[in-house]
């Protein structure tokens, strides 16, 4: 073999090993946009808030002196943090289990329907395609205690007018229902869609051995259907989290806190009082908390995958 | 020889300059009388809310006059009342261009100097003074509203001063009078004191007819406060902080008048929702005819006298806001308040925007549109408007505005101030929802307390500025601007 042979042998080793190399990492070349703009609008964010919370910032500082987890303490000690914390979990609560209770109902119910399916569908999803800032001023207006068609026709079957969204008892669960009856449209659309892949076969063969419908439906539908219903589940969790517009135009987190949100918190802690740090700290405590539920579905979620 | 060679190339020099120099000091403006319009085809970008209904009105019949006069295309952007602060402050923090001129209310104004995002108008009103003429306001209204300190950054576009408007029909129906002497023994008039206000409002609050005797503000924190001083706290003689920076709202006073203003029997009078009442549901109640008196402030005077808007509007009338009688004296104290917002100026524009934001100030708030303003509208707030004879025989209202404006106290404007006002307003809240006032109002004290200790004032020793420190302010800075001010003498 010549000095060029092995040269060419050399440069093809090189190829067909650069060759193997891209083929065994192709799918990097594949995923690293959406990586690098994950790392620029979600994963450095999060990595420069967490660097924020552990400084004094405001808009106006000059300096911004190092303080350790000062930020994180004085947001667990505050009650406005804990009392928005705990309105929060209250609304994903309810509303998540109140939209997923209707969305299924809904699905259920409508896979009997024979006539007019389409247009039903129609009907049924008009909330959740009207904006939130809509949705929440079109409820207020509705439950206006002078002007608003609500208590106008509690007023006709006798009922005086009632002020929900000025009551702190009842102003909390005002707000879930209007989000309830927002967002069951969506869960309602998954687990339908999810319905409509179920395989027949299963239903037949219980229904020719003559297996009464709920038992259908608890050993059947529901196993079949577990994992649309996680994933339904994890998309309203995170969403409810998240809760903000609704909140502020119905009631700004009135009256005197009890429907304020962690998001509504936090919004006014940064942009209104200047206290970027603090809400900083707000934040990644609240990421923590959803990121802990999300991993909890995520893994229950996967398993309930792998074993279908 | 030679010396008389460089003198003559310096004075050529010089006259070449001189007027370069000039040139950058002076600018054109817009002058409807000369026909003069320096800026036509420009665009003037404004972040404004229309949350109280002077500023809609002056956008309706103000605006349109200066675009006719400029040729300037006027940009608004509407926020919601509560959105106007963050999007200024997230803007200025960024050094961000997006609005040239913006809405900032009085206790904003320390937050956003902070932020060096507020232009200094001194230097142009020396070069162009046009019809600003910053001596025809109160000085009072002047210090609170349209200066940050000893800085002047704004022309105001309302000095708001707490007003009392009525039903006329219901107080000179003989009908109601005859069955208030029955009632209560004596003759019903406007309310003059807390206790009158309670009285009278008993007397029509008649849920079976939708009627109530008055609302007021109970539904942010913003509003609540507001309405507390306004109408009861500064009669009470409550007071925001001492000299030290130590805040008073736990003092005998200030729970006091938690205790009237947000208490069970007071709310009982007003209509059901009053909780969470805010700027708009009050005007509505009252421009509905639910309500038979109606606390407010003079910004509320367009609406409520516009017969488009308001059913009532023939039959409104206005009164000075009742006091709180002191039972040591025996005489009513008044409550004062001189509060709202000015256009302002970002500093992070260009030098060209500077001076078309300039010439819209000077104009569309200036004098002369302001009294066009008074004459349709009925509100008005510089004192060339509100003692001029003709408007004052057509909105007798005036002259209590003008009194009104002279003696107002503003709130803080330090930039910790909005997370303070916060503070208080969510304590009266609870206050409205039954809970306990004494303990409620000594809580937010000691919360405002911490957050001034952040903000480092106790530590540094910077003390508080009273209202007459900021009347001193304004007329040092009046008499560095060449201005004459009756109240500065």
């Amino acid at each position: 073999m010549n000095e060029s042979d092995a040269s060419d042998n050399a440069n093809q080793s090189v190829s067909t090993r650069f060759y193997h190399l891209t083929q065994r990492h192709r799918h990097w070349f594949f995923i690293a946009p959406a990586l690098l703009i994950l790392l620029a609008v979600v994963i450095y964010p999060i990595l420069f808030s967490t660097g924020v919370s552990l400084f004094r910032v405001t808009f106006a500082s000059q300096s911004r002196p190092f303080v350790g987890l000062q930020n994180f303490e004085r947001m667990l000690s505050n009650d406005d943090f804990l009392q928005s914390a705990f309105n929060t979990l209250y609304y994903v609560v309810f509303s998540v289990s109140g939209s997923f209770a209707l969305g299924f109902a809904a699905a259920l119910l409508f896979r009997r329907v024979t006539a007019g399916k389409e247009l039903l569908r129609l009907i049924l999803i008009i909330p959740i395609t009207m904006a939130p800032i809509v949705v929440g001023l079109m409820w207020n207006w509705m439950l206006d205690p002078l002007f608003g068609l609500v208590n106008w026709f509690l007023g006709l079957i006798g009922i005086p007018g009632q002020t929900m969204l000025a009551q702190a008892s009842t102003a909390r669960i005002t707000v879930v229902l209007v989000d309830i009856w927002q967002w069951y449209p969506l869960v309602f659309l998954i687990l339908e869609a999810g319905m409509a892949t179920l395989p027949r076969a299963p239903y037949e063969s219980a229904r020719l051995e003559g297996v009464p419908s709920w038992l259908i439906f608890r050993r059947i539908t529901l196993p079949m259907l577990r994992p649309v219903i996680l994933v339904a589940l994890l998309l309203r969790t995170v969403d409810a989290f998240r809760t903000f517009d609704i909140v502020r135009v119905m009631t700004d987190g009135g009256p005197h806190l009890t429907t304020e949100t962690l998001s509504l918190y936090l919004y006014r802690t940064a942009f209104t009082f200047s206290k970027l740090s603090r809400a900083a700290a707000g934040s990644i405590l609240m990421l923590l908390v959803i990121g802990l539920i999300s991993a909890i579905m995520f893994r229950y979620l996967y398993r309930e995958v792998e074993l279908g | 020889m030679k010396k008389l060679k460089t003198i003559l190339i310096l004075l050529v020099l010089s006259t070449l300059f001189l007027p370069l120099v000039a040139a950058q000091d002076s600018f054109p403006l817009t002058d409807p009388e000369t026909g003069a319009r320096p800026w036509e085809g420009k665009e003037l970008r404004i972040l404004n809310t229309e949350v109280v209904p002077i500023l809609a009105y002056q956008h309706e019949i103000l605006d349109p006059l200066y675009e006719e006069a400029s040729g300037v295309t006027l940009i608004y952007e509407n926020a919601a009342h509560s959105d106007v602060l963050p999007r200024i402050q997230t803007t200025c923090a960024a050094g961000g261009d997006d609005f040239d001129i913006m809405f900032v209310e009085d206790g904003w104004a320390g937050a956003l100097a902070a932020l060096g995002c507020l232009e200094e108008l001194d230097r142009f009103y020396l070069a162009a003074p046009g019809d600003s003429y910053p001596e025809d306001f109160t000085t009072r209204a002047f210090g609170t509203v349209a200066m940050a300190k000893e800085k002047w950054v704004g022309i105001p576009t309302l000095v708001a001063v707490g007003m009392f408007a009525y039903r006329t029909d219901l107080f000179d129906d003989p009908d109601e009078q005859a069955a208030f002497m029955e009632q209560y023994g004596r003759e019903l008039s406007v309310p003059a004191t807390w206790d009158e206000l309670a009285e009278v409002g008993a007397f029509f609050t008649r849920p079976d007819e939708e009627l109530y005797g008055f609302n007021y503000r109970y539904g942010t924190p913003n509003n609540i406060l507001f309405d507390y001083m306004i109408h009861f706290g500064f009669s009470r003689g409550v007071d925001f902080f001492d000299s030290d920076f130590n805040p008073l709202f736990d003092t005998e006073a200030a729970i006091d008048t938690a205790s009237f203003f947000a208490g069970q029997d007071f709310l009982n009078l007003q209509p059901p929702g009053r909780e969470s009442f805010q700027f708009g549901e009050v005007m509505q109640n009252f421009a509905q005819g639910k309500v038979a008196m109606y606390g407010t402030e003079s910004w509320a005077i367009p609406l409520l006298l516009d017969p488009e808007a308001s059913i009532v509007a023939a039959n409104t009338g206005f009164a000075p806001v009742p006091g709180w009688l002191n039972p040591e004296t025996g005489e009513v104290q008044s409550a004062l308040l001189s509060a709202g917002p000015a256009y302002m100026i970002n500093a992070h524009i260009s030098e060209e925007q500077k001076q078309i934001a300039w010439d819209y100030l000077q104009l569309a708030h200036g004098k002369a549109f302001s009294r066009i303003l008074a004459d349709q509208t009925g509100a008005g707030h510089r004192i060339s408007v509100l003692t001029d004879p003709e408007l004052v025989e057509k909105w007798p209202h005036l002259t209590a505005n003008y009194e009104a404006a002279k003696v107002g106290i503003g709130r803080p404007a330090e930039p910790w101030w909005p997370e303070a006002e916060n503070a208080i307003g969510r304590a009266l809240q609870e206050v409205a929802a039954g809970g306990d006032p004494a303990s409620l109002m000594m809580d937010a004290n000691n919360d405002i307390k911490e957050i001034v200790a952040d903000a480092g004032y106790y530590d540094e020793g910077i003390t508080y500025v009273s209202v007459e420190q900021r009347e001193d302010f304004v007329c040092a800075k009046f008499a560095e601007l060449g201005l004459d001010h009756d109240e500065c003498m």
